[in-house]
């Protein structure tokens, strides 16, 4: 608030100053916390049905009907706007315009003190996450085990590699959705995804090498493999003897954190893989990050493909539903497996089908889990 | 804002006619269209950002209070009393506008009227006819490829009264209450 103030000295003139509230000063100044984002609040008021953040009809309606008219004439008398210079305030005419239609007084002398410390995101600080040590500790452990060769005839169909991955929303690019999308996760469990689809496409006949940087994950679903029924899952403890059991063209299913983990995962599967073999990233993936990673690996010649998987924990294990987007040569590898494995609907068949080029699986994953918002916000769950 | 205006008596006395001279929603940004010309093209800054973000902020400024502005039922109080505000707008008057477009506008080559008259900067006056803003202009402003990235609501006061004669030919600036609007930069 441009306020008047007494100046400083001995003389009773006033001087114009500022009354100011900065919410970072006045709130955050000594704790890591900052003021939510506005679409973190935002996303909150859709979960709580408040709708006051959100406009109606009548409102919307309203709005064009008072700028439509001019709008109009502004096209059908080509009215032409005046040209102005980058990086300036605009039209030299505009203040002059606003002191005449508005009696604007712009005060040419007032220098703004600007006291500001430096504005905090609450990107990187006070969002929420679930965290789990354990899992951090296994991040961190070394990798272990000597690559061997294994016979022809004891390879697997297809190598699931990240058996405990967070699971993580990276397809939204506010982390605002992710909070969201991660509080409505825990109502499902999902932290055992990456077990629950090698279990699955074991049980439907597919030989499965699964593979995770900690090993001790490794041993968890073996026994949980031995317990289901005797599938046919075998584990390895490294990336290349991972690569080993696989029958080529390999076809790898990567299902760790979205981001950076699934680039480091890449660079280190890729390194033992041969052209015409496919690496499908199985995370809540924004699609641009796929598109990347499809460049990446187009020169080693190995196939690429974004794949959304719905239906949680549960879906994972009996049936979910794949959205896959990359080479149509490449889906064609492993098209037979995921119609198999995928959630069977009985008038239309499989849930999985081929989306398109790459990307599009990630795109069409990233609107159902909107979808799943919006109905979640309906349900009041 | 509601909270600002409806929970602090001050704020509430003088947001009128009697006080305030006019209001100014500012929105700038330090960048042009950068390749999605062809799609800015057909809209203007005034359907990007005047009619949607910078109204929807005057309205939220200048409404009467709603029933309640917190708890059960305040999503329809709070748009009751932004449509009621919006209904005593008048229709903006061409004399009203002033367009601009920034130099090198038409070099985006995804813009295929070279000869298009699409503002990428708009200065719009608005009424609002009721008992509470008659005769009180309403500016809403944006503009692309502009010196900053900024988003902030201005409601300049009136004239202290005989503030010359009083100290002396000394100006008296007006009062000016500035507040930055983060959550519209987050909007676009």
């Amino acid at each position: 608030m441009k306020t008047n103030v007494k100046s400083p000295g001995f003389s009773a003139k006033p001087v114009q100053s500022e009354l100011e509230v900065n919410y970072n000063t006045r709130f955050f100044r000594n704790t890591k916390e900052s003021n939510p984002d506005a679409y973190t609040r935002l996303i909150l008021d859709i979960l709580q049905g408040k709708q006051a953040a959100f406009v109606r009809d009548d409102e919307l309606r309203r709005a064009w009907e008072v700028f439509s008219p001019v709008l109009h004439k502004i096209e059908d008398e080509n009215v032409r706007p005046i040209i102005y210079p980058q990086g300036g305030r605009g039209p030299q005419e505009a203040d002059a315009f606003i002191f005449k239609v508005a009696g604007y007084v712009r005060s040419e002398d007032y220098v703004y003190y600007d006291n500001e410390i430096p504005f905090k995101s609450s990107k990187s600080a006070s969002i929420p996450r679930p965290s789990d040590p354990a899992a951090a500790k296994d991040e961190a452990e070394e990798e272990n085990g000597s690559p061997n060769d294994v016979p022809e005839d004891q390879k697997c169909d297809i190598g699931l590699f990240g058996l405990a991955g967070k699971y993580k929303y990276s397809c939204f690019k506010s982390d605002a959705v992710a909070l969201f999308l991660i509080t409505h996760t825990f109502l499902f469990g999902l932290s055992v995804m990456g077990q629950n689809f090698a279990l699955n496409m074991a049980s439907h006949g597919f030989p499965v090498c699964v593979g995770n940087r900690s090993p001790a994950k490794v041993d968890i679903t073996l026994e949980r493999a031995a317990k289901e029924g005797n599938l046919p899952l075998v584990g390895s403890k490294n990336a290349e003897n991972f690569i080993k059991h696989l029958k080529k063209p390999r076809k790898v299913i990567i299902l760790v954190q979205a981001g950076k983990p699934v680039d480091e995962t890449i660079g280190k599967l890729a390194t033992h893989m041969e052209p015409g073999d496919l690496i499908i990233d199985g995370g809540n993936e924004w699609f641009h990050n796929s598109i990347r990673r499809a460049e990446f690996l187009e020169p080693k010649g190995i196939h690429f493909i974004g794949m959304g998987i719905s239906g949680g924990e549960e879906g994972a294990r009996n049936g979910p539903s794949l959205m896959p987007g990359g080479p149509k040569e490449a889906y064609d590898l492993v098209e037979p497996i995921l119609t198999k494995c995928a959630a069977q609907v009985e008038r239309t068949g499989a849930c999985a089908g081929y989306l398109g080029p790459i990307g599009t699986g990630n795109y069409v994953k990233t609107v159902r889990a909107w979808e799943t918002g919006e109905n979640v916000k309906s349900c009041k769950l | 804002m509601t909270v600002l205006r409806f929970s602090n008596i001050w704020f509430d006395k003088v947001m009128n006619r009697d006080n305030v001279k006019c209001i100014i929603l500012t929105f700038k940004e330090p960048f042009g269209t950068q390749g999605r010309g062809g799609y800015f093209d057909k809209y203007g800054i005034i359907r990007d950002i005047l009619q949607n973000h910078l109204l929807q902020v005057l309205t939220l400024l200048t409404m009467e209070a709603p029933v309640v502005v917190e708890g059960k039922g305040s999503g329809k109080a709070i748009r009751d009393a932004k449509v009621a505000v919006l209904n005593a707008m008048s229709e903006i008057k061409l004399e009203d506008v002033l367009l601009g477009q920034y130099e090198g506008y038409t070099d985006d080559d995804t813009i295929e009227n070279k000869d298009t008259n699409t503002p990428t900067f708009a200065v719009v006056k608005l009424n609002i006819n009721n008992k509470r803003w008659a005769g009180v202009p309403m500016i809403l402003k944006a503009g692309k490829a502009l010196n900053e990235r900024k988003a902030e609501m201005r409601i300049q006061f009136q004239d202290a009264p005989a503030g010359d004669f009083l100290f002396d030919g000394t100006p008296c600036p007006r009062n000016e209450l500035g507040t930055s609007c983060l959550f519209l930069l987050y909007l676009y």
